[in-house]
């Protein structure tokens, strides 16, 4: 552990751990979009902006920097708000506003921030391609359903070759994880849709109480990767605490 | 094709690192990326498919659509387009008939447009099958289109 400044107070921090991570379990608040402690800080929506001054051959020097993949260095000293790092940030977010006007969360962000007029073209779109769904799908879920698409304005989310997805698992994930909530999950009976990936899923309902569990993809997926019980497997989450802890009294831990 | 693919990646390994080597030679090969081939590629370098179409999609040197057997292109980099570029690229959807970006009906010709060559002293450029040709002028689009038809016409007869 090595001592960092945060707004004037010393706070003690893992060397090497993520600045906005930090700065957050401390209680200091940095707003972010594209941040998920889950998967590699990839810096895309540059909202996490702050001022770092540290030392670099004898000279100390400020740089504003996204804190999301930023590493906690001995003697740092950083500035989460300042009239600059705002006025950085109202910058970002008068791209973030036209890319994704639908977004609430850019919408509230923008708002704080006092960015009404729309600087640039206007998209109807939600996403901000910050990649998080693509990076939650591949390194925690070990998927790869999805991927980036194209490049420059052209530049998309989505399955390969834009036809159904031979991959998505539909464990929704990616909706989970998604900043501005623009991956819609529709559960019906027995089905699940993923309409922005076109992927449709058949639903498992739990053996005992009926509730939907997952995906029947989803649970062949578990099944190659969790080592569980074949019987709760494939019952819902309540059930299965229910069964474990059956099991515990039975065995007398309880 | 899979044997064709296989071959490919034989040349370079199937190191992820060597995708964008294999996906060249197989442009070449079949002067698009067609889906099969790169189904191919996945399975055999293990690359995930989504990886290969961010890759496939992010050159606009590749071609995920099946291209005519002659591909034109014109560069539109500022110094041709001040040249004369957009004209070119007029005199050409007008002679095949084709929007740039298009192919022919009859799967000859693909008119493409590129934002610059590197040869900017000679534009405005057009390149043809891999020829460049340079200080290009409208009236002279049709003389190049003739002579591939004529070239074409000539491997026919013989």
């Amino acid at each position: 552990m090595i001592d960092i400044v945060i707004d004037g107070k010393t706070i003690q921090a893992e060397q090497g751990a993520s600045l906005l991570q930090t700065a957050l379990d401390n209680g200091i608040d940095i707003p972010h979009l594209c941040y998920h402690p889950a998967v590699e800080a990839y810096g895309a929506c540059r909202l996490c902006l702050v001022e770092v001054t540290a030392e670099s051959h004898g000279r100390k020097k400020t740089k504003l920097t996204t804190s999301c993949n930023y590493p906690v260095l001995p003697g740092i000293e950083v500035v989460t708000d300042s009239e600059n790092i705002r006025e950085n940030r109202k910058g970002v977010l008068e791209l973030l506003i036209a890319r994704a006007p639908k977004a609430k969360r850019v919408r509230e962000l923008a708002a704080e921030y006092g960015v009404d007029a729309q600087a640039y073209p206007v998209s109807g779109e939600e996403c901000i391609l910050c990649g998080l769904c693509i990076q939650v799908c591949k390194d925690v879920m070990g998927v790869e359903a999805l991927g980036f698409i194209g490049r420059g304005d052209k530049k998309d989310v989505g399955t390969p070759f834009d036809d159904l997805s031979k991959e998505c698992i539909g464990c929704a994930s990616c909706a989970s994880v998604c900043p501005t909530q623009c991956i819609e999950v529709i559960d019906t009976a027995d089905t699940r849709e993923l309409p922005r990936w076109r992927a449709i899923h058949k639903l498992v309902r739990c053996r005992i109480c009926g509730k939907a569990v997952a995906t029947e993809k989803h649970l062949a997926h578990l099944k190659k990767t969790v080592n569980m019980d074949e019987d709760v497997r494939s019952v819902c989450p309540t059930c299965r605490r229910e069964f474990y802890a059956k099991q515990a009294m039975a065995e007398g831990h309880m | 094709m899979q044997r064709t693919v296989d071959k490919i990646i034989d040349r370079y390994g199937a190191e992820e690192a060597e995708l964008l080597a294999v996906l060249m030679d197989i442009q070449a090969e079949y002067n698009y990326l067609p889906r099969p081939a790169l189904e191919r590629v996945s399975e055999v370098m293990g690359v995930s498919r989504s990886r290969i179409n961010y890759m496939a999609t992010f050159f606009s040197a590749f071609s995920l659509e099946e291209r005519g057997k002659h591909i034109c292109t014109v560069c539109m980099g500022t110094a041709c387009h001040v040249r004369g570029a957009p004209m070119l690229v007029e005199e050409f959807e007008r002679i095949l008939e084709v929007k740039a970006g298009g192919t022919t009906e009859d799967m000859q010709f693909t008119l493409e447009t590129v934002n610059c060559v590197g040869a900017c002293a000679l534009g405005p450029l057009v390149i043809v099958d891999g020829e460049y040709h340079g200080n290009q002028k409208s009236a002279q689009v049709s003389r190049l289109v003739k002579k591939v038809r004529k070239a074409d016409a000539k491997e026919g007869a013989a």
